[in-house]
């Protein structure tokens, strides 16, 4: 078990490093860079010592120097948590992002669970009652599921948010919260607002999963097995679901390191923008349209690390689960 | 039409039973009388039928047998013929979309005390209380495919624990001899540890090796065989009345399939339960089974101890069955079989099922009337117009029938194919 | 077995109709009513957005008018008298000054009554590219002055939200169709030469497969299409967004046409076809991959959805198509801040066409899958 960890660790770091070198050369595309941008900017505002300043920056930023070289010195940096400066904000990313990061996976793991909370009694219902009323609710929903994504979803939801309830925005904090130190009654708050965005989030993955729990228990149920626990005389509940679900389960886990996991990450940034959520999201988005070239690759470089993470702990879920992977 | 044959010919159209291997013991072929057992099960007219978009497909049209305490009795039949729903039926776990649409099936279940408690299965509920204490600790099944009738992500040691732990109390039932426990399935189960040297037990007296390692084994670790004996080992861990035993080695390598027969004697010979035996191998039915039963499309043809069926087959369609094996010594041209193929449910033959496929066909007869199932000697039970019951104006039948009023074994196809 | 289907006739040749695999295909699809809902519904978008859409729509996409982000001007039946009449019509608009917004606004004038009327003149425009024509299939009397038939309102611009729709979908779905042809090709060829010759190539081209996924894709695109220079013509812009979708999800096809191959490789329909001298090329292009067909197709069907979607998110977030271009994701672009929600909610009118869009792709999808199985299910 553990060299397969090491291993895949291992592996995960050189994912990194090329996820992040091409993230970089990504970064760089657009023709200019972010300093001209900037000039033109404090040009236009009247500054004009914009000039001579561009020097200070070009040496601060390191970008006088050749390609690899910066980015040679941004990853180094980034290993010891260094994260490079935001040219925005003029901030270290790594102050900026804080908390955001925090979030970002708090709001991921919620989806995570709600989906899952929801697609798997739908999924075994749907497949243990097949083609009764209930299982043709549950596909016609799933199906309007799969074609509503989170942020389109989201923007209802604001519209409603606005204009019917006359709130002002969607957070996930109150405003007395808002940048209030950890404690219990954050974290309360933190959930009462928290669900919503989630459900958003877990709406596409958890239509697509019952769907799939459908197909793989329809499948498990006509198995010779099945058959064989319910002759020896187990209740029809115990033999679906110690028998049948469970061994639904094992392709379900891998969906989940493999699609439901990026999805999700993608699906919240997106949604995160659209109702303006402290999370990585709508910084990243910000940093793109103004080449903000540190805080945009350091966000990509943690969207990846999340996935990878997530990977490797449902391909580690995986082998406890099923003992016919155990032996690698 | 025909004559007579002569008695070279009958003794050298007699089918032989291909040889099995023979357990070290020396064992007589002596037809079992176990007429004087209780009855175990009484299968009674029982009626399956299959609602499907065409129609009604009658599955399994009026049948009936007895099994008793310590009896095997085999079900022989083609694919589709609706022997393995017969056994599910017993179990009351028909796939839909059948149902049990008429008949009964008695369950005489001894008791502790020595008293015998009748059931009815077919009434019982489906998947409800009672048919589930029954399920595995009073008649149990085993299944043709070993290699997926275990769940592969529990052990071996798991599966027989399972079973154990529902039906608890059973086990301690017969090893505390004769015993009573009241209310058997309040006993108190068996603890974690408790349970696993049960399994370990079971596994060692179905003849798997090292049962210790064994019994936390996953079922991808065992080899067929292997997977079979501890099918085996878990429908025997509750000592059960009744197996049931559909296929159980038609999956398996001749050499296997040899050894776990061998090992179905043992086991029968010392708990006394009796077996139903299904198969399409009349091999395996010739050395396992007491009384056979020959089905085609849902209806008995024949039913008759082993030695009869073999040795006087009465029914067309066990005669054809019986010259499809090939023989050792005997050289043909080219291998009997039975013309024709099992026809469409929806556009089945009139008269007699069987007639296009019969070698005695009797035209303007066999596809007329349908023959009665009749006792026409004394336990040999047959349908067909050869013999006198449901055809009264058979003087063109009495001309067919040998003078000892069995049906000659004529089938034109062996008859090109035999060198003098 | 025996049935009771009617009096037991004589036994008699049962007729054999033969079937090919295709018919059989369609047979299955048939009974399934999801499935050819889905399948209408996805052909009429086609020939509404992309066929004829001058014909379906209204006014030009980008027609702007007078009228800024007027509201939806609702059909009713009634006629002049303000009795029930057959003839739709609609009422005018009138702005009001909203003193306390500092707004002006634009409300419905019931005195003003323009009716529907169909198959009427209208804008010109070029059918199917090249003919010219001014036929509409509804609008106002354009004679009438002042006459507009806004059905879902405008937006800032003043333009026509339902002809936007309408114009709008012609590039999501092109997009759609085009991005998963150049993902179909892209991934069946290299999935194929993936698993075929295994190696190296295999080793290498999986490797650039299992990059490509763990790439979480939508930060990728969004990266992407940040590089794009803004000076670009929207056309180039169109082109090289496709391009870059395709580009990324090609992966997860290739994987899977790549295990497709290596289950049918050694398959004994492939060592006979190579016993008798058949090239690899002919192996793979006549043999395996026309194997796969069926598995590709229902992927793909399945993928356009996705790339519908992620041009529609792109496009949201200002970094796809900007306008002039007009594409689902450029209208919701505008409807991106509460503030517009607020005052102008009927922009969100293109959400629901997208939903139903890709409901449609998803049960045709799904329906298609089941039907290519024939061996599967009831």
């Amino acid at each position: 078990m553990l060299p397969f960890i090491a291993r895949r660790l291992g592996y995960g770091v050189i994912m990194l490093v090329l996820v992040s070198f091409v993230s970089f050369i990504i970064i760089q595309l657009p023709p200019g860079d972010f300093l001209t941008q900037k000039i033109a900017e404090l040009q236009a505002r009247g500054d004009r010592s914009a000039e001579t300043r561009v020097d200070e920056y070009r040496a601060r930023y390191g970008l006088d120097k050749p390609f690899l070289t910066q980015y040679g010195i941004w990853a180094s940096n980034f290993v010891r948590g260094d994260f490079g400066e935001s040219f925005e904000y003029e901030r270290p990313v790594r102050e900026l992002l804080g908390q955001r990061m925090l979030l970002t996976v708090i709001f991921a793991l919620a989806t995570l669970i709600l989906t899952w909370l929801i697609a798997i009694p739908l999924g075994v219902y749907s497949a243990v009652k097949q083609y009764s009323v209930g299982d043709q609710i549950i596909t016609t929903l799933s199906f309007i599921g799969l074609g509503t994504p989170g942020f389109l979803l989201a923007l209802v939801v604001l519209y409603f948010a606005v204009v019917v309830m006359g709130q002002d925005a969607v957070g996930l904090f109150s405003r007395e919260f808002k940048d209030a130190p950890w404690s219990l009654a954050r974290v309360w708050d933190l959930l009462k607002h928290l669900w919503v965005p989630a459900l958003l989030g877990a709406i596409t993955g958890a239509a697509a999963l019952v769907r799939i729990m459908r197909g793989n228990l329809l499948e498990i149920l006509g198995q010779p097995y099945v058959e064989a626990a319910r002759a020896r005389g187990l209740k029809n509940r115990t033999v679906n679901w110690r028998h049948a679900v469970r061994m639904a389960i094992n392709p379900l886990i891998v969906i989940l390191g493999s699609e439901a996991l990026p999805g999700i990450v993608i699906g919240n940034a997106l949604i995160a923008i659209v109702l303006n959520l402290p999370t990585m999201g709508p910084l990243y988005i910000n940093a793109l349209l103004t080449q903000d070239m540190y805080m945009a690759g350091t966000v990509l470089v943690f969207f990846v690390i999340m996935v990878l993470l997530g990977n490797l702990l449902a391909d580690i879920m995986l082998a406890v689960v099923d003992p016919r992977i155990r032996l690698e | 039409m025909a004559s007579p044959n002569s008695k070279s010919e009958v003794e050298a159209n007699k089918p032989v039973i291909p040889k099995t291997k023979k357990p070290k013991a020396k064992r007589e072929r002596v037809p079992n009388d176990l007429s004087k057992n209780p009855v175990l099960l009484e299968v009674d007219d029982i009626q399956i039928q299959f609602a499907v978009r065409d129609g009604i497909v009658r599955a399994v049209d009026k049948m009936s047998f007895v099994v008793r305490r310590g009896q095997t009795v085999g079900i022989i039949g083609e694919s589709g013929c609706g022997k393995s729903v017969t056994s599910r039926a017993i179990m009351n776990m028909i796939p839909k979309p059948g149902k049990i649409a008429g008949g009964k099936i008695l369950f005489h279940m001894p008791e502790a005390d020595g008293s015998v408690t009748q059931v009815n299965l077919v009434e019982l509920e489906p998947d409800g209380n009672e048919i589930r204490k029954i399920r595995g600790a009073r008649i149990a099944m085993i299944f043709q495919e070993p290699m997926s009738s275990l769940t592969p992500v529990y052990s071996a040691g798991f599966h027989i624990g399972e079973a154990i732990k529902l039906h608890k109390g059973r086990v301690k039932r017969r090893t505390i001899g004769n015993e009573m426990i009241e209310n058997i399935q309040d006993a108190k189960g068996l603890e974690e540890d408790e349970a696993r040297e049960v399994a370990i037990g079971m596994l060692r007296k179905v003849g798997l090796p090292k049962p210790e390692q064994r019994v936390d084994a996953y079922p991808h670790h065992l080899s067929g065989g292997q997977r079979q004996r501890v099918m085996i080992a878990i429908a025997l861990s509750c000592y059960p009345d009744l197996l049931i035993a559909d296929e159980p080695t038609t999956a398996l390598d001749v050499s296997i399939e040899a050894q776990i027969l061998e090992l179905m004697q043992e086991l029968k010979r010392d708990t006394g339960m009796a077996i139903i035996f299904i198969t399409h191998n009349l091999g395996v039915v010739a050395e396992m089974a007491d009384e056979i039963v020959v089905m085609y499309l849902g209806k008995e043809v024949e039913k008759v101890n082993t030695i009869e069926l073999f040795e006087q087959p009465q029914h067309p369609y066990t005669q054809a069955l019986l010259n499809s094996i090939p023989r050792i010594g005997k050289k043909v041209d080219k291998l009997a079989t039975i013309e024709g193929m099992v026809p469409d449910p929806f556009n089945l033959p009139s008269g007699c099922v069987f007639h296009p496929r019969c070698a005695h066909m009797m035209p303007g007869k066999c596809d007329v009337v349908v023959p009665e199932y009749a006792e026409i000697m004394p336990k040999h039970w047959t349908r067909c117009l050869l013999h006198d019951v449901s055809w009264p104006d058979n003087a063109e039948a009495q001309a067919l029938k040998n003078k000892d009023g069995s049906i000659p074994n004529r089938l034109p196809s062996l008859e090109e194919a035999h060198h003098a | 077995m025996a049935a009771v289907a009617g009096k037991f006739r004589k036994p008699k040749e049962t007729k054999q109709v033969s079937q090919s695999y295709w018919s059989l295909v369609w047979w299955k699809f048939k009974k399934n009513r999801l499935a050819v809902v889905g399948g209408i519904i996805v052909l009429l978008y086609y020939l509404i957005c992309m066929i004829l859409p001058g014909f379906f729509a209204p006014y030009p996409a980008n027609a702007e008018s007078r009228f800024l982000q007027a509201p939806p001007q609702r059909v009713r039946f009634v006629n002049a008298e303000g009795n029930f009449s057959l003839r739709p019509s609609v009422f005018g608009l009138e702005s009001e000054m909203d003193m306390a917004l500092r707004k002006r606004t634009w409300v419905v004038d019931p005195e003003q009554r323009y009716p529907l009327y169909f198959l009427v003149q209208g804008e010109p425009y070029k059918a199917l590219g090249f003919i010219p024509t001014n036929l509409h299939l509804f609008g106002v009397d354009q004679a009438t002055e002042g006459a507009t038939g806004f059905l879902f309102g405008t937006d800032r611009l003043g333009r026509d939200v339902f002809s936007r729709i309408i114009y709008g979908g012609r590039i999501s779905l092109t997009i759609g169709l085009v991005g998963v042809i150049m993902t179909l090709t892209l991934g069946t060829v290299l999935g194929a030469i993936s698993g075929f010759y295994g190696g190296t190539v295999d080793l290498i081209i999986q490797r650039m497969t299992e990059f490509l996924t763990a790439f979480p894709d939508l930060p990728l695109f969004m990266a992407l299409s940040a590089a794009i220079p803004v000076t670009w013509p929207s056309t180039r812009v169109f082109f090289m967004i496709t391009l870059i979708l395709a580009f990324i999800k090609w992966g997860g096809l290739a994987r899977q046409v790549r295990g497709l191959i290596l289950s049918s490789r050694e398959r004994e329909y492939v060592l006979a076809a190579k016993s008798f001298g058949a090239s690899d090329y002919r192996l793979l292009f006549k043999h395996l991959i026309p194997g796969t067909m069926s598995h590709v197709i229902v992927i793909s069907t399945l993928a356009i959805p996705g790339m519908i979607l992620a041009e529609t998110a792109l496009s949201f977030l200002g970094l796809g198509l900007v306008p002039p271009t007009v594409s689902w994701g450029v209208m919701l672009f505008e409807v991106n801040n509460v503030r517009t929600i607020h005052f102008a909610p009927w922009l969100l009118m293109v959400v629901p066409f997208i939903v139903l869009c890709v409901l449609a792709f998803n049960m045709l999808g799904d329906g298609l899958r089941d039907a290519m199985d024939p061996y599967g299910g009831k």
